[in-house]
């Protein structure tokens, strides 16, 4: 196999992964490389941006507060329309299980950004390279990581205010991951391959 | 899989390009993967992968009076949902990650234009898209690199860790 093809496959082993090993934390060294990463990018596309690293007593004071919205809930529904009807009632029961818990990820990565200003959309994109670009590092690391969405105004304020004491008018949430050790194997995904469309 | 602590200095090169590319069309199998590598971000659920690309290179590409020997303009879902609005935007961008990753690894530099506005009009009129359904928000130039590409050496505070 080429590098480019191992490259192709790590970018393919990339899954969402709602459950986590909670006591196999992943070393220091590597969550350091993974959360350097944002550098390279902010360097040739500055935005605002911050990124918050949660473990330990932060993560569960974290979690404890992004799970009292139901919006992870609804948002894992909207993706229950891409589950096979025979696995309804599974995932269900897997949603409601990875809300009261955030799947046990050992870290959460949280990143903000200015989604208040005429530059919101532009700082969205950028903020989501990054994300990217954590989570295909973290696979290349043997790590796993998934996005959640919480976006109500009480909960941001609760936990970009309160918690993190930070000013919420100036900071938003782009981007929410859990990173740690996969404890589950994800469904098969299908992939679409029309999206590519050649004007000649 | 690749390893993560040699694959690190790759981030450092993946820079984007501001400068001329080289005359030499981009081989049919450095495409496949660059496409593939775009198809496998993660994807919004309404729709499920709600992105578009459209490929153009030569006459084609001139008429955005851009140069280079490929391009993408690159697309995603419409929606008046903001939330959804963000999530398709967010996908669509994991995309174009994966494919500027991918590029770079087989030599391939790119160029990453952010500010569409002088190119809407047209982008919609070449790919005859509908402004309803796709909102148009990026273009990506690709090919070999004429100048050498300058490693990145930036470090920002952007971390906080809290414990």
């Amino acid at each position: 196999m080429t590098f480019e093809e191992a490259l192709l496959e790590t970018i393919k082993s990339r899954r969402t992964i709602r459950k986590y090993l909670r006591d196999r934390i992943p070393s220091r060294e590597i969550v350091q490389r993974i959360t350097s990463i944002p550098f390279y990018i902010l360097e040739d596309f500055p935005i605002p941006f911050l990124m918050i690293v949660l473990e330990d007593r932060a993560r569960d004071r974290g979690v404890e507060i992004i799970t009292k919205t139901y919006e992870v809930a609804r948002d894992l529904a909207l993706q229950g329309n891409i589950i096979p009807p025979e696995l309804r009632d599974w995932y269900i029961d897997y949603i409601k299980q990875f809300v009261r818990t955030l799947g046990n990820a050992p870290i959460v990565l949280v990143g903000l950004t200015d989604l208040a200003s005429e530059n919101r959309y532009r700082n969205f994109a950028v903020s989501w390279m990054i994300a990217q670009a954590i989570m295909v590092h973290a696979r290349a690391e043997g790590l796993d990581t998934g996005s959640f969405t919480f976006t109500s105004k009480s909960v941001q304020t609760e936990f970009v205010r309160d918690f993190l004491k930070m000013d919420e008018k100036l900071w938003q949430i782009a981007f929410t991951l859990n990173l740690g050790y996969r404890d589950e194997e994800p469904l098969p995904k299908e992939i679409r391959e029309d999206v590519f469309v050649e004007i000649t | 899989m690749i390893e993560g602590k040699k694959f690190f200095n790759i981030y450092k090169v993946l820079r984007n390009y501001e400068g001329r590319f080289l005359d030499v069309e981009i081989p049919p199998k450095a495409l496949e993967l660059i496409k593939k590598s775009a198809m496998y971000a993660p994807f919004a659920p309404n729709p499920v992968q709600g992105w578009r690309y459209a490929i153009l290179s030569g006459a084609k590409l001139d008429e955005l009076g851009l140069q280079a020997p490929l391009g993408m303009l690159c697309f995603h879902a419409y929606s008046e949902d903001e939330p959804n609005r963000l999530a398709q935007k967010g996908a669509l961008f994991a995309g174009i990650y994966n494919m500027r990753l991918q590029a770079i690894v087989m030599g391939i530099a790119s160029r990453l234009i952010l500010d569409v506005d002088p190119y809407v009009e047209k982008a919609y009129e070449l790919t005859g898209f509908s402004k309803d359904e796709w909102e148009f928000s990026a273009i990506v130039l690709l090919g070999y690199p004429m100048d050498r590409i300058e490693p990145s050496k930036a470090e920002r505070d952007v971390i906080w860790r809290i414990e």
